[in-house]
């Protein structure tokens, strides 16, 4: 590597100019266009489709070409569906309130996952054994939830490779949506 | 505001100096002038643990901290004029001031991670105790105090980080529950002291190594711990700086046994803050020294400074390490693969970068594909940052990062994702030093636009996040835990105390003399029910629900403003009412005369009409001499916000729920019928963080503004007299705006409740059992039997 002072003239220096001028547009263009149009997904999983308004039409279809049913608490008034793909096949469906958009804070509204695991009630039990707070759902379906902060809660049933993720903001509302029975198929 | 955020950093930035020079003076050589305070503040912690470590010398902690000070200024004298790196200041000054902005531009010194986290009420309960008696619990009395200092700290759990506060607090008698923000605020500025000293090597110009040293010392993770009570992990932050700053100079030649010191101080610090656990990170940073001190210097001379080391460890850090037996860094959930403690999933291992803007540091940023974009850019530039001060050997910075992040990174994948997440918070400053220095560096000896796009495009990322979190911050309610303080000094010696809404920090801080115990945690004894059970965490429950006998163990009752509360048994009487509070007594030592009580009433209101056969039962259990007291009480008015007009977006959380969530601005208007003319206090459930304010028939009643509750308690907008009839409360909230907190989740408000106030409320009538009678089918809170 050589200092600044030594390499910064001459027809070197000045392409080395060029090109840090062209990756510094590039990179605030990219920053410009990324900021512009939003984003979604999670870090580390690659996106298949980004969170979007959708209807009930379009989750079915998503269901049929996924081959798994994809969960939800039910139809809920003044509510839009978000609907979030995953490129594994997890789906995402938040209940977004009139005015926010799509991909904002998914933190803050009532969400629901639908994992592809296979043996996914076996899998939980491991997770309970190491200190998850386990709870029967209707049907057969067991739950774990942390006892520490009830916002998420887990969901399988017996002989079912998904798993679900019932989240909302609000500690335990997971938890009783689950034992109420509002976390069904969408059919 | 003024003690909090001026006096108390001043005392603490003067008590590290002077601890500091004295380290200097121990040492023989000079320390840099941007480490003396840093170092000191490791001074003063080790000094702390070693007294506090017995009861018998907690409480000269203080004393000899401020003795050690003063004998360091005086070795000092001469005080011979050093060059002050005004830049580097200027940085320690600006992350002050970012680390001070979500409190100090709210008007209050108040403290954050309200609602989201209550172990800063744990931490308030270790300071108040360890200053004076060290881990010794004995004397204590049951209450949810004493239950949380017994969970804690017979187990060894390390308290290093909490001392330097608790000697502070001393020093200025504020409470330390407004010190908290403060006293995180000024260690992240003396972090970025340090950060500015590390990047010297790759920095050259001190403007820019300033820059860098602002924005790495507020790593978006830990700048989002300290808005939840992260006290050790900003302490640690800073331990673990130190330690990088100080250890690279045992391998000089003049160093003799005496210039380890500095390196052993920080590293039983950084041991007394996290326990044996901080081997994590003392092992490789020292480790990297002894190897270099071995290639160099050989083995001879590696040997005759590492045993003065241990010692030195050994003798400084055994006391508080061992004062209630090791702790294990491997106990309880703190290797459990499912411990998630608050965390709503695991945080991802690139937070650890610094750049996360999200609000909430453990939910995916909105714009996750910027966010990735950042992060990659970061990397890119700590990568050009190791290769550069790899090529310069400039090992502090590289020391710094390649010892922090390798323990951080170890912690991560072998422990529990709670304490993982601890450990990213505490090394994003080193990670982030790296990026940004890198940039800088590329900047200054490559190709500076470059250089410098990818210096801003970082800095913008951290600065992002962090107004983030400053938007969304949950502030503690100043005026309402003030209350509770004005309380806990009235109460002193009047215990035990019970109190039945869910406020840790209540009863495990402010109450603490009173002996207060907390319905639904930390109980010292069994609160069973009247309908058998005891109260779940968190949840409130009215003193009507708590059986007789246990209810009556209190002598005294701190019991929140709410609608449905009832009045406390006829024993009790009205000592204090306050704006949020109400404090019933009972005469010391006085015995009970109640043979059986009645409660009635619901969770809406605390009165109902007792049927005339209940009443004849209590008359014959009083006897034919006996008495009934009861509490006559006007009807509350509870109406259901989701059936108010209201905009859009203010959306129940159910389907038939009262309450509504609104996401938005605007105003809910909602009719209400009054049966009976009286003074009603105006209730809403639920919490607020933008200005809400109040209307009945047109005329504002009052406004609340960031005011967070626990389950199941009420914002209260003052009172008003009523008459009979149809009246038209309107709720009007304003929008988001730039104040701190102001872009916090919405919670639900609702149902509004309109709550008679007056003295009949609280007055009780006494009856004799013969004429009993007379109460059938009056609305009573309760009745009572006395004999």
């Amino acid at each position: 590597m050589s200092d600044r002072g030594s390499s910064g003239g001459g027809l070197g220096g000045d392409r080395r100019r060029l090109a840090g001028i062209v990756l510094s547009v590039a990179i605030v263009l990219t920053a410009a266009i990324l900021a512009t149009r939003g984003g979604g997904g999670s870090g580390s999983t690659p996106v298949a489709a980004a969170p979007h308004i959708a209807d009930v039409a379009e989750v079915r279809a998503l269901a049929a070409s996924l081959g798994h049913p994809i969960y939800w608490a039910g139809p809920q008034r003044s509510m839009r569906l978000e609907l979030e793909e995953e490129a594994e096949g997890s789906v995402y469906l938040r209940y977004l309130p009139e005015g926010a958009e799509a991909g904002a804070a998914p933190g803050r509204f009532l969400t629901v996952g639908t994992y592809p695991v296979p043996g996914a009630q076996k899998a939980l039990r491991d997770i309970a054994a190491n200190g998850g707070s386990t709870s029967h759902g209707p049907g057969g379906a067991l739950a774990v939830v942390n006892p520490k902060q009830p916002t998420s809660v887990y969901l399988a049933y017996p002989d079912s490779d998904l798993q679900l993720e019932v989240y909302d903001p609000r500690p335990g509302r997971s938890l009783a949506l689950i034992r109420a029975g509002a976390i069904r198929p969408l059919e | 505001m003024i003690v909090s955020w001026i006096v108390f950093p001043v005392v603490l930035v003067a008590l590290c100096l002077g601890c500091g020079l004295l380290l200097q003076a121990c040492a023989g050589r000079r320390l840099p002038g941007l480490l003396l305070v840093p170092a000191g503040f490791a001074v003063v912690a080790v000094v702390a643990g070693i007294f506090t470590s017995r009861g018998e010398t907690a409480s000269l902690a203080t004393p000899a901290v401020v003795v050690l000070a003063l004998l360091g200024a005086a070795l000092a004298y001469p005080w011979r004029g050093r060059r002050l790196d005004g830049w580097a200041l200027a940085a320690a000054v600006g992350v002050f001031a970012v680390f001070a902005a979500p409190v100090v531009l709210s008007g209050n010194p108040t403290f954050a991670g309200y609602i989201k986290l209550d172990d800063t009420a744990t931490w308030m309960a270790f300071v108040d105790r360890l200053m004076d008696h060290g881990r010794d619990l004995s004397g204590l009395e049951p209450s949810s105090y004493a239950s949380t200092l017994q969970v804690n700290l017979p187990s060894g759990y390390p308290v290093g980080a909490f001392l330097p506060l608790g000697v502070g607090a001393q020093l200025t008698g504020r409470d330390v529950a407004w010190l908290v923000q403060p006293y995180m605020a000024t260690v992240a500025a003396l972090l970025a002291l340090c950060l500015a000293w590390l990047a010297r090597p790759l920095v050259e110009p001190r403007p820019l190594r300033a820059l860098v040293a602002f924005g790495a010392a507020q790593s978006a993770l830990l700048f989002g711990y300290s808005l939840w009570g992260g006290i050790k992990e900003v302490a640690v932050a800073l331990a673990i700086a130190v330690l990088a700053a100080v250890a690279p100079a045992a391998v000089e030649r003049d160093s003799g046994w005496r210039g380890i010191l500095p390196a052993a101080v920080a590293a039983t610090a950084l041991l007394t803050m996290v326990g044996s656990g901080g081997i994590v990170w003392v092992a490789p940073i020292l480790g990297l020294v002894a190897i270099a001190l071995w290639r160099t210097r050989g083995l001879g001379t590696l040997w005759a400074r590492a045993w003065p080391l241990v010692l030195a460890v050994l003798v400084l850090g055994v006391p508080a390490l061992f004062a209630a037996g090791a702790f294990s860094p491997t106990q309880g959930g703190l290797t459990n693969a499912s411990e998630l403690g608050n965390l709503f999933r695991p945080l991802s291992v690139f937070q650890l970068v610094g750049i996360w803007p999200n609000g909430d540091f453990r939910i995916d940023p909105g714009n996750m594909a910027l966010t990735d974009f950042l992060i990659a850019l970061a990397i890119l530039a700590a990568i050009a940052g190791a290769w550069i001060g790899w090529r310069r050997r400039a090992w502090e910075p590289l020391l710094y990062a390649a010892g922090a992040c390798a323990g951080s990174l170890a912690v991560f994948a072998y422990s529990s994702p709670w304490v993982g997440a601890k450990a990213l918070a505490s090394t994003g400053p080193a990670f982030l030093l790296l990026a940004l220095a890198g940039a800088a560096a590329f900047a200054l000896r490559i190709e500076r636009v470059l250089g410098a796009t990818v210096l801003a495009m970082v800095l913008a990322g951290v600065l992002w996040s962090n107004a983030l979190g400053y938007h969304d911050v949950s502030l503690a309610p100043y005026d309402q835990l003030h209350e509770l303080e004005n309380i806990g000094n009235e109460i002193e010696g009047q215990g035990p105390t019970l109190m039945t809404e869910y406020q840790p920090y209540g009863v495990r801080h402010f109450l603490r003399a009173g002996d207060a115990e907390g319905a639904s945690e930390l109980r010292a004894r069994a609160i069973p029910l009247v309908e058998g059970g005891e109260l779940e965490k968190g949840e409130w429950g009215d003193t009507d629900r708590i059986a007789l006998p246990s209810l009556l163990t209190y002598r005294t009752m701190v019991l929140r403003r709410n609608p449905a509360q009832s009045r406390p048994p006829s024993v009790y009487s009205l000592l204090r009412r306050g704006d949020y509070y109400d404090v019933w007594q009972r005469p010391a030592g006085a015995g009970s005369e109640i043979v059986e009580r009645l409660p009635l009433g619901d969770f809406e209101d605390p009165a109902a009409a007792p049927g005339c056969a209940e009443v004849e039962r209590l008359a014959s259990a009083a006897g034919p001499g006996g008495t009934l007291a009861a509490v006559e009480r006007l009807p509350t008015v509870v109406a259901p916000l989701s059936e108010s007009t209201h905009p859009a977006d203010w959306v129940p959380t159910e389907a038939g729920s009262p309450d509504l969530t609104p996401h938005g601005p605007g105003a809910a208007e909602l009719e209400v019928n009054v049966a009976h003319a009286a003074r009603y206090g105006v209730y809403l459930q639920g919490s607020v963080r933008n200005r809400l304010a109040a209307f009945v028939d047109g005329k504002e009643i009052g406004s609340v503004e960031e005011q967070l509750n626990e389950a199941s308690q009420f914002l209260y907008f003052g009172s008003l007299p009523l008459a009979p009839g149809r009246h038209i409360v309107t709720l009007s909230l304003a929008r988001q705006d730039l104040s701190p907190g102001s872009g916090g989740p919405p919670e639900p408000i609702g149902p509004l409740v309109l709550g008679p106030e007056g003295p009949r409320e609280e007055a009780v009538r006494r009856v004799p059992a013969n004429r009993a009678r007379t109460l059938c089918g009056r609305r009573l809170d309760w009745i009572e039997a006395l004999r």
